[in-house]
């Protein structure tokens, strides 16, 4: 009984996906049939040949691609240098420079969309992969999860290190970095999925289809292939592919990772 | 050991000044540069200062007064649905049922996908012609709806929620539910079972046990997700926009008849679509101030549930 709800609302989550799919292998005359088919009668691989060729897909996924990492790379950098330094340093007022930081969480990142906009073109970062990365290069949710991780270092491992002549560069870099890596990942993974799925924020700050991310290109497509809906769902689902084999490789953290940190896109 | 101490304060300044000064330029300082273009007349490049002139407009703007109307509807029509249904799967896949993980799994998907390919996956579904929505109503027997270009309210003819924002809030809580309820499991699995079980022992059962007992003491994260969810509803953007005008145009104006325009789309209207930007701001700032307003009422529940998350 409980099996037959669980099932039956599985599958009412699951159907957007299965029809992606079905569209996608689908003729154009048999996708526009009413009523609807649920499989393809012929199934048409091709299709997603023909989607990859009607835009430029490869350009977009290596901007989200660059993107991505960069904003993984760059908000790692600056969260493990900024926690540590909160966590394991005498920096006079550190407890108020924390205490800023968590009270700027309250600023709803809605507020900041038409002046870093107005900043891009100032600054000439405008359709530039600067752009697209530098603004998410630093998170208060990141250093508060490093902070966390580094304060449960054992502290006699700091004192022995500082008694060998240990930079705290490099005990950051040999013994805090390594010991979290757990933490490491939950934010490696949730920067990529963000940065991926980023859509509003590369619309107005990219307009040239060189720097276009596969968001923002998939709603382009949309326009261009206006009825040839196969090719849109093989769009579209080309696009959440990345994601989907990343959640399915690394389910476990990620889902740690959402249910610890409550971060809700 | 003085030099030495400057020497660690100077290094943990510069430790933390890449992150500080990102979050300060990106995150802060926009937040006070928003209000200040709210007193120009700014159009696409700043103009006149006119005070608290945009914020009197906004008053008088019907679409800016049912923007927020439609919000309010659309966070009323989601948030509690979502979290109700996430926490009675959530409850469910408690009970260390077998397949629990393809289970959880199963329900998170929607959320890692992209708003953008699931908003255009269920406009081909919502298609008045060829969508599978009609498919089903037709196999019913149901006369077919045109569903995201239908501007028709769904309680009352005139009164919203419209059809096209009824679908939309429908995809919503599609996308959501997985997240509310990984969030409940997880804050299920943090009850201690020494209280479930000395609450059967003294007899509690069933629905006595969940009111008395475990809906109590999951409190804190149902805060928490309430907190969240209704920010999140509040500035719902991607899922709104894409769907809009029933996925065929680009949705700026809210359409069906702007029966879809929330306040996100609102602002992100006047901003992009009308190069309206000091309007814009004042629309962001008004928008900005209600949600700080919630965490705020909101923030001692929520510097918990921080803290405690870690």
């Amino acid at each position: 009984m409980l099996y037959a709800l669980m099932l039956g609302a599985g599958l009412i989550i699951a159907f957007p996906f299965f029809w992606m799919l079905s569209t996608s292998l689908k003729s154009e005359s048999e996708a526009t049939r009413f009523p609807p088919t649920v499989l393809p009668g012929e199934w048409l691989f091709g299709n997603y040949p023909a989607a990859l060729a009607a835009a430029p897909f490869g350009r977009y996924f290596l901007n989200s691609g660059i993107m991505a990492v960069g904003q993984v790379l760059l908000g790692l950098a600056t969260a493990s240098l900024a926690a540590y330094a909160l966590a394991r340093m005498r920096v006079p007022g550190r407890s108020i420079i924390f205490g800023a930081l968590l009270a700027t969480l309250v600023i709803p990142p809605e507020v900041t969309l038409i002046p870093n906009y107005i900043a891009m073109q100032r600054l000439g970062w405008y359709n530039t992969y600067l752009a697209l990365i530098v603004p998410f290069g630093a998170s208060v949710f990141n250093v508060f999860l490093l902070r966390q991780a580094f304060l449960q270092l054992p502290a006699e491992l700091l004192e022995a290190a500082r008694l060998d002549g240990c930079s705290h560069l490099r005990f950051l870099w040999q013994f805090a970095l390594p010991l979290s890596r757990p933490t490491l990942a939950i934010i490696a993974l949730l920067t990529a999925l963000r940065a991926w799925n980023d859509f509003q924020w590369p619309l107005i700050v990219t307009d040239s289809p060189t720097l276009r991310p596969i968001q923002v290109g998939l709603t382009i497509f949309r326009s261009d292939v206006s009825t040839n809906f196969q090719l849109l769902m093989a769009g579209s689902l080309l696009a959440v592919l990345p994601v989907l084999v990343l959640f399915f490789l690394t389910q476990r953290q990620f889902i740690q990772g959402i249910a610890r940190t409550g971060i809700r896109g | 050991m003085r030099a030495g101490r400057w020497r660690e304060a100077g290094a943990g300044y510069l430790f933390l000044a890449p992150a500080l000064l990102i979050i300060g330029a990106f995150h802060v300082w926009p937040a006070v540069y928003v209000l200040y273009m709210s007193l120009f007349r700014w159009e696409i490049v700043q103009g006149a200062f006119i005070g608290l002139r945009n914020y009197e407009h906004l008053l008088s703007d019907p679409d800016f007064l049912s923007s927020l109307g439609l919000t309010l509807v659309y966070v009323v029509g989601t948030v509690p649905v979502e979290m109700a249904i996430g926490l009675a799967l959530a409850i469910v896949l408690h009970q260390r049922l077998r397949l629990r993980g393809l289970f959880r799994l199963l329900y998170f998907l929607p959320y890692v996908t992209s708003q953008v390919a699931v908003a255009l996956v269920w406009g081909w579904v919502f298609n008045p012609s060829y969508g599978a929505a009609n498919g089903l109503l037709t196999a019913l027997g149901q006369p077919a709806r045109t569903w995201l270009l239908e501007s028709g309210g769904v309680l009352s003819p005139g009164a919203p929620p419209s059809l096209a924002l009824t679908a939309i809030m429908l995809v919503t809580i599609w996308y959501y539910l997985g997240f509310h309820t990984v969030v409940f499991l997880s804050g299920l699995t943090a009850i201690p079972e020494e209280l479930v079980d000395a609450a059967r022992i003294d007899g509690a059962g069933g629905w006595r046990m969940f009111r008395h007992v475990t809906f109590p003491l999951l409190s804190p994260t149902t805060y928490f997700l309430l907190l969240v969810a209704t920010i999140g509803a509040m500035t719902s953007f991607n899922l709104v926009y894409v769907m809009s005008g029933g996925g065929q145009a680009f949705g700026c104006g809210g359409n069906p008849l702007g029966t879809t325009r929330v306040a996100a789309l609102f602002v992100f209207d006047r901003f992009w679509c009308q190069t309206q930007l000091g309007y814009a701001s004042a629309a962001a700032f008004a928008l900005g101030l209600v949600v700080l307003a919630i965490s705020l009422i909101n923030g001692r529940l929520f510097s918990r549930r921080v803290v405690y998350a870690g």
